[in-house]
């Protein structure tokens, strides 16, 4: 059987590792659903990069590899990269450009699409446009962001 | 159901199953493991186990995971938890400078 793929944005592993609150609550539901339902959650270097980047702004430390490792280390991630061609670039800024998202959540969607990931754990609307993504639900939640 | 196909005939007194669990049942006061029919192994041949990994049941591996994100959560303080989602975008937007 295969386990049923789910990327993971950046905001969900920021929210999860971060102190209390309302999202973190909410990011820690995403995993559990991953989790329960036997799904796998999807990272790659552009999630990695984003979570590195605002653990050095936000701890202003450059001691951070125990916290990546964290990352890697949850249940149900899987990180896997996959090359991208000069071809793969033009889609993704077309992407970015037809679909108003920033540089970063184009990768991502492009990411998806490539890689035939039909849902993303977020909380950025932004990716409410692509149509070949759906913004992952935990069962578990009953969030209404 | 075990597939043909997801086992090895090594040797004649090796058989390899892939990926697939063997499930243990209750038989009487006994453990009973089935094999398929198919291996080369008749009632009344005795053979050896080695290497038994006992996998953990759908609950365990769950308990276990839920734990595992339980003490990672809220493990860091990055500063960012009064944020909304489209602050956080925007204090990553930092990322591209």
């Amino acid at each position: 059987m295969i386990n049923e793929r789910i990327f993971i944005d950046t905001n969900i592993l920021l929210y999860l590792f971060e102190q209390p609150s309302k999202f973190q609550d909410l990011s820690e539901k995403i995993l559990q659903s991953l989790s329960t339902f036997n799904q796998i959650g999807i990272i790659n270097s552009y999630v990695i990069n984003e979570f590195h980047y605002n653990i050095i702004k936000a701890q202003r430390t450059k001691n951070i590899e125990s916290s990546i490792e964290k990352a890697l280390t949850l249940p149900n991630i899987e990180y896997k990269d996959i090359k991208f061609t000069q071809n793969d670039v033009l889609e993704i800024a077309k992407i970015s450009n037809t679909y108003n998202l920033k540089t970063f959540d184009a990768y991502h969607a492009y990411y998806c699409k490539k890689e035939k990931i039909k849902q993303i754990a977020t909380f950025d609307s932004d990716f409410k446009n692509t149509p070949w993504l759906k913004i992952y639900q935990s069962s578990l939640d009953e969030r209404n962001v | 159901m075990v597939n043909k196909k997801n086992y090895t005939k090594k040797n004649p007194q090796i058989f390899e199953l892939k990926d697939k669990p063997l499930t243990v049942y209750k038989s009487g006061n006994s453990n009973v493991i089935t094999i398929p029919s198919y291996l080369d192994i008749k009632p009344g041949d005795k053979i050896l186990l080695g290497n038994i990994k006992k996998i953990d049941s759908e609950t365990e591996r769950i308990a276990r995971d839920f734990k595992k994100i339980k003490e990672l959560s809220g493990s860091m303080k990055l500063g960012i938890k009064n944020m909304s989602p489209e602050e956080l975008d925007d204090f990553l937007e930092g990322v591209y400078d």
